[in-house]
């Protein structure tokens, strides 16, 4: 999708609390096993693995303060996608990860989007 | 005896090396106790647990003063993380399709090299291994639509 639309739109990652920290009440053991951070930079440091882990060297990725205030905002915990218009304005609000994370619904919204600018 | 000429080989020659492998943790608690409980007796002290005050009291889920196996069960979801709550002070405006998207402004996550001073003096930090640069959303309005993925690596 990024390759797609990467010329006319921002995708940016915004890295929050662990979903499944080995210190949380649902831990996963086959995968990265980290415990939810205590300053933003062991955050940040989780967000740099994550970026080399999953190869995200490619897109912008900003990671939001310890007091998870973007996250708390959005509503994004544990994932979940957005679209801001270029008006501001939320064009975009996907349900909640990981069961509602749905790339396909936010490709249909920038599409839109990106219709309703070139008209 | 023919055939124990033949085995000779095998037991001269060293067994091949067998591949290292990390075993895989038993349970989350195993690799807390790993880590924190350093007199094995099972269970973590204030004193064994070395993150902050606010860390230990969320783990210490029945506040007895230890955190046990019991008490990662009765853990809360992260909007209960450091003892917020929704009522708090610091409520948020909460996001929602036709309204302005909340702002924020956020350090933006980019590997830079340390300058060769900072290698002399080897006191490398977050800012000398992270830019410090930040992304504000509303700087964006008006040029470019932005497509936010929220998540983490686990």
């Amino acid at each position: 999708m990024r390759k797609k639309y990467g010329k006319d739109v921002e995708f940016v990652v915004v890295y929050i609390a662990e979903a499944h920290a080995i210190d949380s009440a649902w831990p996963m053991l086959k995968g990265p096993l980290l415990e939810e951070p205590e300053t933003l930079a062991e955050r940040m440091a989780n967000a740099g693995k994550c970026a080399v882990g999953l190869e995200l060297k490619d897109f912008l990725t900003v990671v939001d303060g310890i007091d998870d205030r973007v996250m708390r905002s959005y509503q994004a915990w544990p994932d979940r996608l957005y679209l801001v218009g270029v008006d501001g304005k939320v064009a975009y609000k996907g349900g909640k990860g990981p069961f509602d994370f749905k790339p396909e619904q936010l490709d249909a919204a920038i599409a839109k989007e990106l219709a309703a600018i070139e008209d | 005896m023919l055939t124990s000429f033949l085995l000779l080989p095998l037991l001269i020659q060293d067994p091949p090396p067998k591949p290292v492998q990390e075993p895989e943790p038993k349970s989350a608690w195993q690799l807390l106790t790993d880590k924190y409980d350093a007199d094995k007796d099972g269970k973590i002290s204030r004193a064994e647990y070395s993150k902050d005050d606010k860390y230990f009291v969320r783990l210490d889920a029945d506040q007895n003063g230890f955190i046990e196996a019991s008490d990662l069960k009765k853990l809360g979801r992260p909007k209960d993380f450091r003892g917020k709550t929704e009522d708090e002070k610091d409520k948020v405006v909460i996001a929602a399709a036709g309204m302005v998207a909340p702002d924020f402004t956020l350090r933006v996550l980019e590997k830079a090299k340390p300058s060769p001073a900072k290698k002399i003096n080897k006191k490398v930090g977050l800012d000398d291994l992270f830019k410090p640069k930040t992304f504000q959303l509303s700087g964006l309005k008006g040029k470019k639509p932005v497509a936010l993925i929220f998540g983490s690596y686990t």
